[in-house]
């Protein structure tokens, strides 16, 4: 039986199918033939090479739906699954529920309504600073994070990792147990073994005692680290992140002698520059939520209160915020520097010697600087986090000869406590411990194991530790044996070299506190009790300061008893739990005097100088595993990277003209010859299999597949942190060739990182031939050539301002065969509509993860996403206008549009999609027998449909997880975004039972709520106040629906792109 | 415990919640009026409609053993639905075991008026208590989501 399909001809695995090529002339001359606005979505797509298979694709729905269980595994799982829900469907029948039991409390608690949840503050600790969250739970179980609406570094909206953050609180392959050498023990057992450790070290002042932790901010804890320091004097604090700041620390060192953290107005700012500054996607940008908010509330073309700014992005590696950009000059990571000291020059700055400028660089330098001095007090330079101190130094330079300092810039004392440099603090650590100098280590967190730079020798260190204690532990005697602790979330790769492993709390289950990027302190309170008795870095502290077994809230309140002196620390405590920060606790602003010390040179090797032959080799964070410690959470695994849309996996990412060289787009390659690809009938439009390439780095390689990104500087390759994690959960794992014997997901690119290096180096890269598959969704549920987005530039706009209006065919109002609702009485109360500004879109996917998370949709898995399955209910597609190696990039987020003239509601074979009176498509999952009709009939491709059972209905703690006011949808049913039908129907009824209309903002769908920037409004289109009414057309002349032309009459319409390019710039860009 | 810390408190059929309030342990109800999963039933808006208990659980006080009176299936549910001033009745009757709808006999006096016509008193409810129409409330998505 396994056989038939396997050989059916049609039926092709996905890690068999070949990638496709193009070539960079055909696209360059089609570019140059295109008339108008072009825009496409992947370089298959421009160079048509594959307009037959797109064709094909179009026809067919999901691609290679045909094509179900092909690999074995998936077809025994399937088998599995099968007998279960058959045995179900035995025991349910069709007319009487089974019988189910209600647990009533016995002492029902104060203020719970069962089914009604409960908002409380608290914050989430992310990359060394707090982001200020409110939590849903329902019945005391947190179900979803929003942001605290007051908190003005939220302002109600959050971020991606945030989101996903309830996943890992549910995650069920967290640490459950504490161990000693791998065996189970009791709590009481390590505060003993602790004791010991700590008598030990009060004998010899600390010496040989050790922590390691990430970047603190928290108050707390940077008080115990204090009190710890002063108990033992010889101990010594550690501090190491993979995903550093000892760039934009020294660079503020250079530039003000003593460190001090820039705080940006971007509201204040017309003109805005940055140098590689990644503010407007990269969460780990301490800031980001705000200052894409605020940065945005200045992109508005049609606001006459304030002038639309003006954006500059010298940027390396590409991200979202260089592709809102209204000029992008793509650079390599070490040009950044260059290009920053011209600048410097140009405006004035003294002490920064310049190289020559290729022409295009200077002109590009000429227009930004004359831009910026024209705008002196109200233009911005932004530093970004991976550059190197001298970036960071000249940018605050800039800004302080451009006297923005105190206009749209400002500085404060460091956030971080008692900030070091990492990159050395890492280092001395693997030192001492290969030197037999570290007795006792507490590691914090953290995975040091599997990020600590390739060339610390950090795992030999640790085996140093372990075979010396051995080695004690058989002589006995009086001297205490040496011990490694481990305090962390999940058995990592660093816990087998451990002796103690605690399980640490999750934020959401511990007392804690942190300070947010401006310096205001919130108190994180737990949500649930610790679900696997995890304990928190306050309680394993606690040990060293002789308070072995206090609670994690005892610490935190005499901790802030002592910063609060008043009779009234009650109350005060009580309202800064309840507001979720602590009022005035902001950092006040310092004012600084610039003592630009000598700027050291550049540090990477000049890749000219290799003959050709080197590339720059840039490390960044993943977009959505980060440092790899999301790499066991399925939402932000399957949600697509943002510009590349790849998911489950990282790639090397490299420039077209880059894979050119390589020879990956020539037709006639080494390893696959053309009538492979003839005879593979599941090339796509989107080829999932990549080129795999050897990075070099000073004889550390790494195998990786390369992905071409439009926009990435050439002879650059960038690498991407956080897979190749050996021991983690079954997410982090990839089976696909094992069940039983797991392999790593994706490539480790610390494995090549060494601790000098921080973000950029050297090396070479050359192509295996080998191929590796990448589930890409770029090319899923795609529209075809039909300009889903409309973009003019700002003159164009003030010119016409409805532009977005010129649409090849404009069918009349009533013109449809739908049948017409408003005439049956509908729409009379509500009418819901939805408006998307694709000026503000920075395509950062925090709403994709939301909309996972408030409407419990499944995880599918990298093979399945492959065939074009992915659940999620909102895409934000990407799409690229202009020249492969610098184009323009828009973002459009794609949610259900809810027709009023739905095309899927008719061909509904059985009313499973129907129509609602206040005009949304409603989604009937019970009724839904699984035809597809309803997709098939789409337009806009934004129905989903269960092919297998996706739905995890069994694993305890994700049952936990789910919105109880969402349906768990089952195997076999069709489903989409309902504007977060739950959402309304909760508000409409607490308005109907007070005898009241809904009021404005009294529902926010999930991506709105999220959304840093503002980008989605959700409301009632019959009120003509409400917001969304005044973003439609005409009141707001940008309003357009996509794919017009359908007469569909889509409810959610979306704002036009206008960008505000400088004249001078973009006729030279032009000639 | 509430009442039964006062009466009955040695009786035999009251052991299981006695020793849930010793212990704390909750007691394992065998739910009677269970909705499927996919359907979304909110009590409050009912009760603040005029939706009486008896309507959906039936003589509740007369059951010394509770059963469900109706089926809780969708044509059950939409019988109502569908018109709603059948079974409408005052708010302050909601919690009213043995009201009886009006009659030629029987009024119902609702804002200063005596109605002796269910059609006429549920019309009136209806328009009082703003229910929506009836459009509204067979929209799907009404109950299902």
């Amino acid at each position: 039986m396994s056989k038939t399909s396997d050989s059916n001809p049609s039926l092709v695995p996905a890690s068999a199918i070949k990638p496709a090529r193009p070539e960079v002339e055909a696209v360059r001359k089609q570019l140059a033939e295109a008339k108008g606005p072009k825009f496409w979505r992947s370089l298959e797509e421009l160079s048509g090479q594959h307009e037959a298979a797109f064709g094909e694709l179009l026809e067919r729905e999901f691609p290679r739906q045909h094509s179900e269980w092909l690999d074995p595994v998936s077809r025994r799982n399937f088998l599995k699954l099968a007998g279960a829900s058959m045995a179900l469907a035995g025991l349910a029948g069709c007319t009487k529920q089974p019988l189910e039991q209600i647990l009533p409390y016995v002492r029902q608690p104060e203020d719970l309504v069962p089914g009604k949840p409960i908002f409380y503050a608290t914050a989430m600790p992310f990359a060394g600073y707090g982001l200020p969250l409110l939590v849903e739970t329902h019945e005391f179980r947190p179900t979803k994070v929003e942001g605290n609406p007051d908190h003005p570094c939220s302002k109600g909206a959050t971020d991606l990792f945030a989101q996903a953050s309830i996943l890992g609180l549910y995650d069920p392959d967290r640490s459950i147990v504490l161990t000693y050498k791998g065996e189970p023990r009791p709590w009481g057992d390590f505060l003993g073994a602790m004791r010991g450790r700590v008598l030990y070290h009060k004998a010899n002042q600390g010496a040989g005692l050790r922590f390691l932790s990430g970047a603190v901010s928290s108050p707390t804890l940077g008080s115990q680290m204090k009190a710890i320091l002063q108990i033992f004097p010889q101990a010594k604090w550690h501090r190491w992140d993979p995903v550093h700041r000892d760039g934009a620390r020294a660079g503020a060192k250079l530039a003000f002698g003593v460190q001090y953290d820039p705080q940006y107005k971007f509201e204040a700012a017309d003109i805005v520059l940055s140098l590689d500054a990644d503010f407007l996607s990269g969460a780990w940008f301490p800031g980001f939520v705000r200052y894409a908010r605020d940065f945005m509330s200045r992109r508005q073309p049609g606001d006459g209160s304030k002038e639309m700014s003006r954006f500059y992005a010298a940027e390396s590696s590409p991200t979202t915020t260089g592709a809102k950009a209204d000029h992008r000059l793509v650079l390599r990571q070490s040009e950044v520097e260059t290009v920053a000291r011209a600048l410097a020059a140009k405006v004035g700055v003294g002490g920064a010697s310049t190289v020559p400028l290729p022409e295009a660089q200077q002109k590009w330098v000429d227009a930004v600087a004359a831009d910026l001095m024209k705008h002196r007090g109200k233009s911005l330079v932004v530093p970004g986090e991976f550059q190197s101190a001298t970036v960071n130094a000249l940018a605050h330079a800039i800004n302080d000869k451009l006297a923005n300092v105190g206009q749209t810039v400002s500085y404060s004392e460091p956030i971080e406590i008692d900030a070091v440099e990492h990159a050395q603090s890492i280092r001395e650590l693997a030192d001492d411990l290969n030197a037999g100098k570290v007795e006792t280590l507490i590691l914090i967190g953290g995975n040091p194991l599997y990020n600590a730079p390739a060339d610390a020798n950090f795992q030999a260190g640790l085996q140093r530790l372990i075979d010396d204690a051995a080695k004690r532990d058989q002589q006995g005697g009086s001297l205490p044996a040496q011990r490694i602790v481990q305090l962390s979330l999940y058995d990592n790769d660093t816990t087998p070299f451990c002796h103690w492993h605690v399980p640490e709390a999750h934020y959401l289950e511990s007392w804690s506190d942190v300070r947010a990027h401006d310096g205001t302190a919130s108190i994180i309170q737990p949500m649930i009790a610790p679900l696997y008795d995890g304990k928190s870095a306050h309680e394993i502290l606690a040990i060293f300061t002789d308070q072995p077994g206090m609670s994690g809230y005892d610490l935190l309140q005499s901790y802030w008893r002592s910063q609060h002196t008043g009779d009234d620390f009650p109350q005060w405590w009580r309202k800064s739990v309840h507001d979720g920060y602590i009022a005035g606790s902001v950092f006040p602003t310092r004012t600084v005097g610039l003592k630009l010390g000598a700027l050291p040179g550049p540090k990477v090797a000049d890749i000219a100088a290799g003959g050709g032959q080197l590339v720059e080799v840039m490390f960044r964070p993943d977009p959505t595993i980060y440092d790899g410690s999301f790499i066991n959470n399925g939402w932000l695994q399957e949600t697509p990277k943002p510009l590349t849309r790849t998911t489950w996996d990282n790639i090397a990412m490299i420039s077209p003209a880059t894979a050119a060289r390589m020879g990956f787009f020539e037709l006639e390659g080494e390893t696959i010859a053309k009538s492979d690809l003839e005879k593979n009938v599941n090339k796509d439009h989107q080829s999932d299999a990549q080129k795999k390439i050897e990075i070099n780095l000073g004889g550390r390689t790494v195998e990786a597949p390369a992905w071409t990104q439009p926009g990435h500087p050439d002879n650059a390759v960038t690498l991407f942190f956080g897979y190749g994690q050996k021991k983690t959960g079954r997410v982090g794992l990839d089976r696909s060739r094992s069940e039983d014997r797991p392999e790593p997901r994706g490539y480790d690119a610390y494995s090549v990182r060494p601790g000098a290096v921080g973000y950029v180096s050297a090396g070479t890269i050359r192509d295996t031939g080998k191929t590796y598959p990448i589930a890409v969704t770029q090319g899923h549920f795609t529209m075809d050539d039909r300009e889903p987005v409309k973009v003019a530039t700002l003159e164009e706009f003030l010119k016409n301002p409805r532009f977005a209006q010129v649409q090849a065919e404009k069918p009349g109002e009533k013109e449809t065969l739908y049948p017409d609702f408003a005439e049956k009485g509908f729409y009379k109360r509500y009418a819901w509509g939805m408006a998307i500004d694709l000026n503000s879109c920075v395509g950062c996917q925090a709403c994709s993860v939301a909309c996972y998370a408030e409407n419990n949709i499944s995880v599918v898995g990298k093979e399945q996403v492959q065939r074009g399955r992915e659940m999620g209910w909102i895409r934000i597609d990407a799409y690229y206008q202009g020249d492969p190696a610098n184009p323009n990039i828009y973002f459009q987020p794609v949610p259900c549009m809810q027709c009023e003239n739905a095309p899927c509601e008719p061909v509904c074979p059985v009313a499973a999609t129907t129509h609602s009176t206040e005009g949304l498509n409603d989604m009937v999952y019970n009724r839904c027998v699984g035809t597809r009709y309803c997709s098939n009939n789409c337009p806009y491709k934004v129905r989903r449909f269960n092919f297998m059972l996706y739905a995890d209905f069994e694993t305890p703690s994700l049952k936990m997880m789910r919105n109880p006011d969402v349906s768990v949808r089952s195997r076999g049913v069709m489903e989409k975004c309902t504007y977060c039908v739950q959402r309304i129907n909760a508000a409409r009824i607490t308005a109907e039972k007070q005898n009241r209309d809904i009021k404005e903002k009294e529902i926010l769908t999930a991506c709105q709520q999220v959304c840093p920037t503002g980008a989605i409004v959700f409301g009632d289109i019959n009120d003509k106040n409400s917001r969304v009414s005044k973003l439609k057309y005409p009141v707001e002349p940008r309003d357009y629906s996509l794919l017009a032309e359908l007469n569909t009459r889509p409810r959610t319409t979306y704002i036009a792109a206008v960008r505000n390019p400088n004249p001078e710039l973009e006729s030279a860009e032009k000639a | 415990m509430n009442c039964h810390a006062q009466m009955w408190t040695n009786a035999d059929m009251l052991a299981p919640v006695r020793y849930s309030y010793r212990t704390g342990q909750s007691i394992k109800w065998t739910r009677v009026h269970d909705l499927p999963d996919f359907v979304y039933f909110n009590h409050s808006i009912h009760v603040a409609k005029g939706v009486g208990c008896f309507s959906c659980h039936g003589p509740v006080d007369e059951m010394p053993l509770m059963y469900a009176q109706n089926t809780l299936q969708m044509e059950w549910c939409l019988n109502c639905h569908r018109q709603p001033e059948k079974f409408l009745r005052p708010k302050e009757e909601v919690f009213n075991m043995t009201y009886q709808q009006p009659g030629r006999e029987h009024g119902v006096p609702f804002e200063g008026r005596m109605y002796f016509n269910q059609d006429e008193l549920g019309n009136a409810l209806y328009k009082s208590y703003n229910v929506r129409t009836v459009q509204d409330i067979t929209s799907c998505s009404t109950c299902h989501r």
